[in-house]
């Protein structure tokens, strides 16, 4: 089998709902300018009551393969690495929270923003469905039905350009401040291998801070670039996860993932104080941010 | 930082201010111990992360939402010192 230009690495856990609509999202028939090949998705799922299975996934052209981590614990950080080992893309994203719905012009956005540095480090946009952060619209009563009416609204999938208009932008320090994580968050397949993945040793719920130092070291490395793609990214659908769903433990469960960020690293954490070159699809080419930083 | 003593006020607290001025790029001395961390440019997810990293530094353990009922330096001192996990 030919070797596909991108693969996509998807996490599940418990996420029967949400997966399968985020396997759909990354799939020929939903991404732009992405045809039956060029992409594959690699989904591993950490653990599960009930496995997803095959047939559940399957959409028109998609290259799809399932497989089930070992031994699975709380942390995601072992079957992110287990699907790095298998991605056979010279370009590989990671998601690591598979819950997340694709904009229709993720895949192509980044491939072509990889195409114009030796080394980039793509970051994508983080949203929430629903009209707030979900930690807080849960608190009004935000629930999956409402999410449900909220995207047949825009006709999803076929209105899946529509997304942003039924979600909320998450940052940490403001849309033109510095980026702390990226939940599909691109790179070379040589610089991932550089990297040595995910660091195993980030066994908190979700991964804890695992993310957030994957992007540091990634920017910290030699050479490397850190691009922003502009209004392209990924949308958080309410499951339950570790922190963005924790409306009445969000706070305690952001100290303990502090405190082993802090144990692990030695460092508080921080955003990403260079913020990097921003990519925007329409002109297709990188721009410098301004702004405080 | 051993578990059995207590470290004293004013090491915790130059140790909070350090770690503020840091966070808003402030010199330390100007850090103002009596004004809300909000106002003084600290929000709630840097004083979540604060929080855990204090856990890290000093062996204690901090309800994580002690330092919004009590948010300020001062107001964070006085109630880590009413609970015995720090010294005067």
């Amino acid at each position: 089998m030919a070797e596909p230009e991108i693969s996509v690495v998807v996490i599940s856990h418990d996420m029967a709902r949400e997966l399968p609509r985020t396997v759909l999202s990354l799939s020929p028939g939903y991404q732009v300018d992405c045809p039956p090949g060029r992409c594959e998705v690699i989904v591993v799922d950490n653990g599960s009551a009930v496995s997803p299975q095959q047939e559940d996934l399957a959409a028109p052209g998609l290259t799809l393969s399932l497989h089930h981590q070992p031994q699975a614990g709380p942390s995601p950080v072992a079957a992110i690495n287990l699907g790095l080992s298998l991605a056979r893309g010279a370009l590989v994203g990671v998601c690591i929270d598979g819950a997340r719905l694709a904009s229709p012009g993720l895949l192509a956005a980044c491939a072509r923003a990889a195409r114009l540095h030796p080394r980039p480090v793509l970051a994508t946009v983080n949203y929430h469905l629903g009209p707030a952060e979900q930690y807080l619209s849960m608190l009004d009563g935000y629930d999956q039905a409402e999410e449900d009416r909220l995207l047949a609204s825009i006709d999803w999938p076929r209105g899946a350009a529509r997304l942003r208009e039924i979600a909320t932008e998450v940052w940490h320090g403001g849309r033109d401040g510095p980026m702390l994580e990226s939940n599909a968050l691109f790179m070379p397949r040589a610089l991932w291998d550089e990297l040595g993945g995910y660091d195993a040793r980030f066994v908190g719920p979700g991964g804890g801070g695992a993310n957030i130092d994957m992007l540091h070291r990634a920017c910290a490395a030699p050479g490397t670039q850190l691009i922003r793609i502009a209004d392209e990214g990924t949308f958080h659908q309410l499951h339950g996860g570790a922190l963005s769903n924790a409306p009445n433990r969000g706070m305690e469960a952001g100290k303990r993932l502090s405190a082993e960020y802090y144990r692990i690293t030695g460092r508080p954490i921080r955003p990403i104080k260079d913020r990097g070159l921003l990519f925007e699809a329409g002109s297709g080419k990188l721009r410098q941010e301004s702004g405080h930083g | 930082m051993s578990d059995d003593i207590a470290a004293s006020r004013r090491i915790v607290q130059d140790w909070v201010v350090r770690y503020i001025a840091a966070v808003i790029d402030l010199a330390p001395e100007a850090v103002p111990l009596d004004t809300e961390f909000r106002e003084i440019g600290v929000d709630s997810a840097e004083v979540v992360i604060m929080t855990g990293v204090m856990e890290e530094e000093f062996g204690f353990e901090i309800d994580a939402e002690l330092p919004f009922r009590r948010a300020t330096i001062a107001g964070l001192l006085d109630a880590l010192q009413e609970a015995g996990l720090v010294a005067a």
